[in-house]
């Protein structure tokens, strides 16, 4: 397994260069999810110190486009075409319609879609090589998919999942209405009837919602390990000193324990029929 | 000028009996496999076969939802369901997992394929890439705004579906598994349990909570364009569609008759003057408030709720006509809520706006005379000077 992580800190520390290859990098306005994002200055001298470095830079853009907002679109595939950015995982088919013009790799990551091998096929056949899996079905579906589909994929194997995006502005609105003025736009929510709290924050695409915990299975882990392409881990909500460490026990296959660890989907198969017919 | 379509949802065959009734030229519909409303009671192959042969012989269509995102067993048995809908003639099939495209292209070449709402296509270049997969129409996401419709009709050739009316999600569709996560119930799946109307607390970034009597919840009020009917029809849009499959016959009707009555105002003089009080009778029928959301402007404070579900219930509904003796004036009607002597009430019909009048007596079953209706379902006579047909709605004066 190759691994595939967040950086979250412009100023990459030194000892990510020895251990990982591939780096995952937010763009300012086009990333959805992602708590460390960059203004294309920035993100040019970072994705120029990581291929200096010999490092594979992938970027998530995972926005979806209102069609006034493709010209600018354009200039960005323009822009990461011409900064030789290695991937592109993308949710938006607006960018992969553009394609032909701007010969992008591409990496579909529909967020919550990439949950069965014959889309991840479809996808394949159109010149998308690799699939971002969504990390709301179980260790057994991922490893089937695996076996079926042409390409690699990558499997989120760290990290708080993202649950919800809304472009609607839900946490200045909440507010507004109660006569406040909003100062940080990272929140939690919880529940009256549970203790678990879910990170909630506003940027400039509009509100995203997180899990109440951090994914991580170790038996899981070790069966992807050895069949899957890539391994992703989102290190974001993680100080860089305790993400090297983490990443490390990944690489040395040595059990992490952990109150915020969870095996999220990766054991538990979701219903969806609640009454009988 | 080609007339709009207006495109109405049905939970069950008696639904869609109704919708085609009270004027829509298409139904979605969904079967008991594929489609994105698990929980409802849906229809079986016999009864998509049944509903397609009523709306073909009327001139109208038929549309089956299989709008899941897949998962890799839920493709046991959908060529063989696909095949089964393209023989029974079905006119389009509404997708949102691209693999079906291809399925249904293979084993049901004969019929359309529509791109789901839950693909939240917003722009003209992924409508392209749709295109060319063969699909003919995408229905938009509802974050479009008019200027976003004007430019996709402008630079696409692709049939555009809006939705006009009715509940929407406070997320981007298809990209909340908040339902997932809290309830195990797969929300792209059909099993959404609507947490974005659950009341929560709110804690800033210091984790202190935000005090306030007003609980925290970013429930989206409901959908309503029937003011911009008119840009609508102008701007190109091929299909007008109403949200809820779940929802009441009464519902059905009474939305269905509002937006009948407007478009062929519009069609018949060129012209169409928005009625508040149209807009009123759209709000008790579904009990949420109901804006035009992302289509005049972006949604801010006043486009959501902020204490979880807000449904408020009326007893509006009153009876169902179920025949009339032109004779003795006189109509038989259902029961379907409380009313009695002197109330003013209205009744309406596909053919008929509304008629307002007061009721002067009840008979029930035993032919005696009644003060009150309220039993459920009671069949009961009342005068009526107007002619009405089975199928007519009573309702309060609003």
């Amino acid at each position: 397994m190759e691994y595939v992580i967040t950086i979250n800190d412009k100023k990459i520390n030194n000892k990510w260069f020895e251990k990982c290859d591939n780096f995952l990098i937010g763009l300012k306005g086009y990333s959805l999810y992602m708590t460390n994002t960059y203004e294309k200055e920035e993100f040019e001298e970072i994705v120029k110190l990581l291929h200096l470095k010999e490092k594979k830079v992938f970027v998530k853009i995972d926005k979806l486009f209102l069609s006034h907002e493709i010209v600018e679109l354009e200039k960005t595939l323009n822009f990461l075409s011409n900064l030789k950015i290695d991937y592109v995982i993308f949710d938006d088919m607006a960018i992969l319609n553009l394609n032909e013009k701007y010969n992008l790799n591409l990496i579909w990551g529909s967020n919550h879609f990439v949950v069965n091998h014959k889309s991840c096929n479809v996808y394949y056949e159109l010149g998308v090589l690799k699939s971002l899996i969504s990390p709301e079905i179980t260790l057994d579906e991922i490893l089937e998919i695996n076996t079926k589909y042409k390409g690699d994929l990558i499997v989120p194997i760290f990290g708080y999942n993202h649950m919800f995006s809304s472009k609607r502005k839900l946490l200045t609105s909440y507010y507004d209405h109660i006569g406040k003025k909003i100062n940080n736009k990272f929140h939690t929510i919880n529940e009256d009837r549970n203790d678990k709290m879910y990170k909630i924050y506003e940027n400039e695409n509009g509100t995203h919602i997180l899990a109440d915990f951090c994914l991580y299975d170790f038996e899981s882990f070790k069966k992807l390990k050895t069949n899957v392409k890539y391994g992703y881990l989102d290190f974001s909500f993680f100080e860089d000193e305790e993400a090297l460490k983490i990443f490390e026990s990944f690489k040395k296959e040595e059990k992490l324990t952990d109150k915020r660890f969870k095996d999220g989907f990766f054991n538990t198969e979701t219903i969806f029929k609640v009454k009988r017919k | 000028m080609k007339k709009i379509e207006l495109l109405s949802p049905a939970g069950n065959i008696e639904k869609a009996k109704w919708a085609l009734l009270y004027g829509s030229d298409a139904v979605y519909i969904g079967g008991q496999e594929y489609s994105l409303r698990a929980n409802t009671n849906n229809f079986s192959l016999e009864e998509i076969k049944e509903i397609v042969n009523i709306a073909h012989n009327e001139n109208k269509k038929i549309y089956v939802t299989c709008n899941i995102i897949f998962h890799n067993k839920d493709f046991d048995g959908f060529k063989q369901y696909i095949t089964k809908l393209g023989e029974f003639g079905v006119d389009a099939i509404i997708v949102a997992d691209i693999s079906a495209i291809n399925i249904i292209r293979k084993y049901a070449p004969s019929v359309e394929v529509h791109i789901s709402t839950q693909q939240s296509s917003l722009n003209y270049e992924s409508i392209k890439f749709y295109e060319k997969l063969g699909a003919t129409r995408v229905v938009l996401g509802r974050e479009a705004s008019k200027e976003d419709i004007k430019l996709i009709k402008e630079k696409t050739n692709m049939e555009i579906e809006v939705f006009i009316h009715g509940a929407m999600c406070s997320a981007l569709s298809g990209r909340c598994v908040l339902s997932n996560y809290f309830t195990n119930r797969d929300s792209n799946r059909g099993g959404c349990s609507q947490v974005c109307r659950f009341a929560f607390n709110l804690f800033d970034e210091s984790n202190a909570k935000i005090n306030s009597n007003v609980d925290y919840a970013f429930a989206s009020k409901d959908l309503s364009l029937l003011k911009y009917l008119n840009e609508l029809i102008e701007l190109g849009v091929d299909s007008l569609k109403i949200e809820g499959r779940m929802r009441s016959n009464y519902y059905i009707a009474s939305v269905l008759h509002v937006y009948r009555r407007n478009i062929d105002a519009f069609y018949n003089n060129n012209n169409f003057i928005y009625n508040p009080k149209d807009e009123n009778l759209l709000l008790r029928c579904s009990n949420r408030e109901a804006v035009p959301q992302f289509f005049d402007k972006f949604p801010k404070k006043d486009e959501q709720y902020y204490s979880g579900r807000m449904e408020t219930t009326n007893q509006d509904f009153l009876a169902v006509v179920l025949s009339y003796n032109e004779k003795e004036k006189i109509a038989t009607i259902t029961q379907r809520n409380y009313f009695s002597i002197e109330d003013k009430v209205v009744v309406f019909g596909p053919t008929l706006k509304e008629y307002e009048f007061v009721i002067r007596e009840i008979i029930n079953s035993d032919n005696k005379n009644v003060e009150k209706a309220n039993h459920p379902e009671e069949i009961l006579k009342i005068p009526l000077d107007i002619k009405v047909e089975a199928n007519f709605i009573i309702r309060k004066q609003i």
